[in-house]
C-alpha cells in the first residue's frame, strides 16, 4: 500500500499553468499519475498537457468529483489562500511544493487542515513518490525510474534534493523505496518526522525507515521520543545535516527556513544524540547510511 | 531578520504599547540626554556584557556612549546607542510570542516574574511560566488574554492591563510577521503603568515582500550579525529582480576550499562532509531552483574572487529540475575567464548532465584546468575527501 499516494490517487494541480508546474505535470503523467484537472484563476478553459484548467477549485471538483489529492504549485503570496480553498472543498491530502511561505501563513494553513482532518505535506515539499504507482511533484525529475524502484524502505527528508540523493544511495546498494517524500524544512511542517514515521510504521510494505534531518526545530527530537516509546518499532537510520554550523555564530539562517538555532535547541548534535539514545542508527557522513541499513535489514 | 532593540520598540509603540522615552545616537558627542545608555547590537544578554550603562548626567551619558560606540559587544561592532529615561520599576514581567513547533501554533509565554533571568526561571520554576497556543485564524481576543493572564497568577488589579498588552503584542506579532516578539521586562511602574522596557524581535524573512516599509525602516543586516562583506553584497545582487532560481546566497567564511554546492540540504550535507575530512570551506552557498546561466556565471565569479583558494568543490545530488548543462555553462564561462590553477572536483547529476560534463571536459582541455569529474555512481559526500586531499597537495606544491 505504502503511504499517502498510490494507483488510486487522483490529482488536482493548483497553479498548473506556471512554468515549473506545467513541466512537472508532464513528468507526473509520464510516470502514470492521474492528473484530472488544474486550477489557475483566469485561465479556465485552457489545457496543460491535455489536462483541463479551471478558474476555481469548486468548478474543477464539479467536473471531476473523484479528485482526492491536491498539488499546490503557486507563488508564496498565494499559497495560504490556495490551500484554504482546497480544504474548504474537502480535499484531504494537499502537497505544497511552494517554498518561502511566510510562517504565519503556514500556521494558518496547518490550523485549517487540522480542523478539516486533512493532511498537508510541506510547505517546501519536493513531492511524494510511491514507486511503480504514483509520483506527485518534481521528486525524481524527468527520470524517476533511475532513482526510485519499488521496495521496502521508507524515505523521509526535510531537504528536496536530498530526498533524491538519499533514495539514490539506497538504490545503488540494492534497496528500493516503499514511499519517498520531501516534508520540507520549514519551521512549521504539515507532516513532520513524527507523523511520517507513524505512517511508515503502520504500512505493511515498509520494513525500515531512512530519515534525512537538519538543524533547527524539534521534529527529529519528537521522532526520537516516539522511537523511545516504542510507538515506532521498525529500524530507523538517520542522517542529520548542519553540524558545520557549530563553526559559525548562532542565529544564522541556513538551508531552510526552519534551520535556525536559538539558544542551543535544535542543534544537529542534539538531534543525533536523541535519536541514537532512542535506538535509531545515526550516520556520520551521508554516504554511510547504506552500511547502517545493511546491518538492520 | 533580527531587529535591533530600538526597531522592535518602534513597532510595539505603533500598536499602543508604552515604551520608555528615548533617543538614538551614533556618536558620544551627539548625546544630549542622561539615562540608560544601551548599545544597539543584535545579540541578547547585553547587560551581562556591560553594554547597558546607567547614567544620571549628560556628561556621563556622553562618556558611556563614546566608550560603547565603535567597540565590539558580543561579536558585533556597536554603531548606535539608545539613551532612555530610566524606568522606575516596581515589578517586572515577561511576555513572549513565538511559534511552537510541537503544536504548530503561535504561542504566548507569560510570567509574572520577568527580567533577564527568564531562562533560569524556565528551569527552576517552570510552573511560573505559562504557555498558551493561539489559533492563528482567530487571533487573541481580549477575553482570552484575560483568562491566560489570570491563569499566570497576576494580581486582580493587573489582569486587564497585562491582558491588554498581550492582545496588542499579538496583533503586532501577526501584523509584522514576526517569528518571535518578546517584551522582557514588561515593567510595572509605581504609578501603575506598564512599560515595555526591553524588547526583542525577529521578522520572518519570507514575509518581507509584504512589508515594503520595513525595507526602508530596517537596513539589511548580515547572517552573522556583522556587516555584510563586499563579496556578500555582490552576491546578493544576483537574485535581485530575477526570480528564476536562486544563485545569490553566499556567506563568506575563512577557509580555502571554494564551495559551489546546490540544494539547501545538499549544501549542509556537503559542508559537514568537508569538515569531517579536515577541509575548511571558503564560503557557504546553496544554489537551486534551476537558475539561469547568467546567474551561475556571476555566482562563480564571486566565489572564486576570494583570495587564497586551494581547491573548488562543485557538488550536488541528482537534480530534479535544475539543469546541469545550463548551470555548468555559467560556471564554465567564469572559469574560462579566471583560468584557476587549483584543482576542481565536480560531483553532480540530473537533467542535462551529459551535456554539462561535456562542457566542463572541453573547457578543461581548452584552458588547462585540473578537473576531476564524478557522476551519480560516486556517492556525493565521498568526493569531499577527494577535494580535501587534492587541495592539500596543491597548497603544499605552491609553498615550494
Amino acid at each position: 500500500m505504502s503511504i499517502l499516494i498510490n494507483k488510486n490517487t487522483k490529482v488536482l494541480i493548483q497553479g498548473i499553468t506556471g512554468r515549473e508546474a506545467s513541466k512537472v505535470s508532464g513528468e507526473m503523467q509520464a510516470y502514470g499519475t492521474k492528473i484530472l484537472a488544474g486550477v489557475t484563476p483566469g485561465k479556465g478553459g485552457q489545457e496543460v498537457n491535455g489536462v483541463p484548467v479551471y478558474d476555481t477549485v469548486a468548478e474543477a471538483l464539479q467536473n471531476h468529483n473523484d479528485i482526492n489529492t491536491c498539488l499546490t504549485y503557486v507563488p508564496p503570496f498565494a499559497a495560504k489562500d490556495a490551500v484554504l480553498e482546497a480544504l474548504h472543498y474537502g480535499i484531504k491530502l494537499i502537497d505544497v511544493i511552494t517554498e518561502r511561505v511566510p510562517v504565519l501563513d503556514a500556521s494558518i494553513m496547518l490550523a485549517a487542515a487540522r480542523k478539516a482532518h486533512a493532511t498537508i505535506v510541506g510547505p517546501t515539499s519536493v513531492g511524494i513518490i510511491t514507486p511503480g504507482e504514483c509520483k506527485i511533484g518534481p521528486i525524481g525529475g524527468n527520470n524517476p525510474d533511475r532513482i526510485f524502484k519499488k521496495g521496502n524502505i521508507g524515505v523521509v527528508s526535510k531537504s528536496g534534493s536530498m530526498t533524491n540523493e538519499t533514495s539514490w544511495l539506497l538504490r545503488q546498494a540494492g534497496f528500493g523505496q516503499s514511499t519517498a517524500l520531501g516534508i520540507g524544512g520549514d519551521v512549521l511542517a504539515g507532516l513532520p518526522f513524527p507523523d511520517a514515521l507513524l505512517l511508515f510504521e503502520r504500512d505493511a510494505e515498509t520494513k525500515a525507515i531512512v530519515m534525512f534531518g537538519e538543524l533547527g526545530g524539534t521534529y527529529e527530537e519528537q521522532a526520537a521520543e516516539l522511537i523511545k516509546q516504542k510507538k515506532i518499532t521498525k529500524p530507523v537510520v538517520a542522517f542529520i545535516a548542519g553540524r558545520f554550523a557549530d563553526y559559525l555564530p548562532p542565529s544564522m539562517q541556513l538551508g531552510h527556513a526552519g534551520a535556525i538555532i536559538e539558544g542551543g535547541t535544535g542543534s544537529p548534535q542534539g538531534k543525533m544524540k536523541a535519536l541514537a539514545d532512542a535506538g535509531a542508527m545515526v550516520a556520520d557522513a551521508h554516504h554511510e547510511i547504506t552500511e547502517l541499513l545493511k546491518e538492520v535489514i | 531578520m533580527k531587529l535591533y532593540e530600538f526597531e522592535s520598540k518602534q513597532l510595539v509603540a505603533k500598536y499602543g504599547i508604552k515604551i520608555p522615552q528615548g533617543k538614538l545616537f551614533d556618536s558620544g558627542a551627539a548625546v544630549d540626554r542622561a539615562g540608560v545608555v544601551k548599545a544597539q547590537v543584535l545579540a541578547g544578554k547585553r547587560g551581562k556584557a556591560g553594554a547597558i550603562k546607567m547614567t544620571s548626567s549628560v556628561e556621563d551619558a556622553k562618556a558611556a556612549a563614546s566608550q560603547l560606540i565603535g567597540s565590539k559587544v558580543l561579536g558585533e561592532t556597536v554603531h548606535r546607542v539608545l539613551v532612555e529615561d530610566k524606568v522606575d520599576i516596581a515589578k517586572e514581567f515577561f511576555i513572549s510570542i513565538t511559534y511552537d513547533t510541537r503544536t504548530k501554533l503561535p504561542t504566548l509565554l507569560l510570567s509574572s516574574e520577568g527580567g533577564i533571568e527568564i531562562e533560569e526561571l524556565a528551569k527552576t520554576a517552570p510552573g511560573k511560566l505559562v504557555r498558551f497556543g493561539i489559533d492563528p485564524q482567530e487571533g487573541l481576543p481580549g477575553w482570552k488574554a484575560r483568562e491566560i493572564v489570570k491563569q499566570a497568577g497576576f494580581a486582580p488589579d493587573l489582569i486587564a492591563k497585562v491582558a491588554d498588552v498581550c492582545e496588542r503584542l499579538y496583533r503586532c506579532f501577526a501584523s509584522c510577521d514576526a517569528t518571535i516578539f518578546e517584551i522582557n521586562p514588561l515593567a510595572l511602574t509605581a504609578e501603575g503603568d506598564l512599560i515595555a522596557a526591553g524588547t526583542a524581535a525577529i521578522i520572518d524573512d519570507d514575509s518581507m515582500y509584504r512589508h515594503k516599509d520595513f525595507v526602508a525602516m530596517f537596513p539589511p543586516r548580515s547572517a552573522f550579525d556583522r556587516a555584510p562583506t563586499k563579496l556578500e553584497l555582490e552576491a546578493k545582487k544576483i537574485d535581485e529582480g530575477d526570480h528564476r532560481g536562486i544563485a545569490g546566497k553566499y556567506i563568506e567564511l575563512d577557509g580555502d576550499i571554494a564551495m559551489m554546492t546546490s540544494g539547501g540540504g545538499g549544501s549542509l550535507t556537503n559542508m559537514d562532509a568537508l569538515l569531517k575530512y579536515g577541509g575548511k570551506p571558503a564560503n557557504y552557498t546553496e544554489y537551486g531552483g534551476n537558475p539561469p546561466t547568467e546567474k551561475m556565471y556571476k555566482l562563480t565569479k564571486v566565489i572564486l574572487a576570494k583570495p587564497g583558494i586551494n581547491g573548488c568543490w562543485i557538488a550536488g545530488g541528482i537534480a530534479s529540475n535544475t539543469r546541469v548543462d545550463v548551470t555548468f555553462e555559467g560556471i564554465a564561462q567564469a572559469l574560462r575567464e579566471m583560468k584557476p590553477k587549483f584543482p576542481i572536483v565536480i560531483r553532480r547529476a540530473g537533467p542535462g548532465e551529459k551535456e554539462g560534463f561535456e562542457i566542463m571536459r572541453k573547457l578543461a582541455e581548452e584552458v588547462g584546468l585540473d578537473l576531476h569529474l564524478y557522476g551519480a555512481e560516486t556517492p556525493m559526500t565521498s568526493t569531499a575527501k577527494i577535494v580535501v586531499d587534492l587541495a592539500k597537495k596543491y597548497q603544499e606544491k605552491n609553498k615550494k
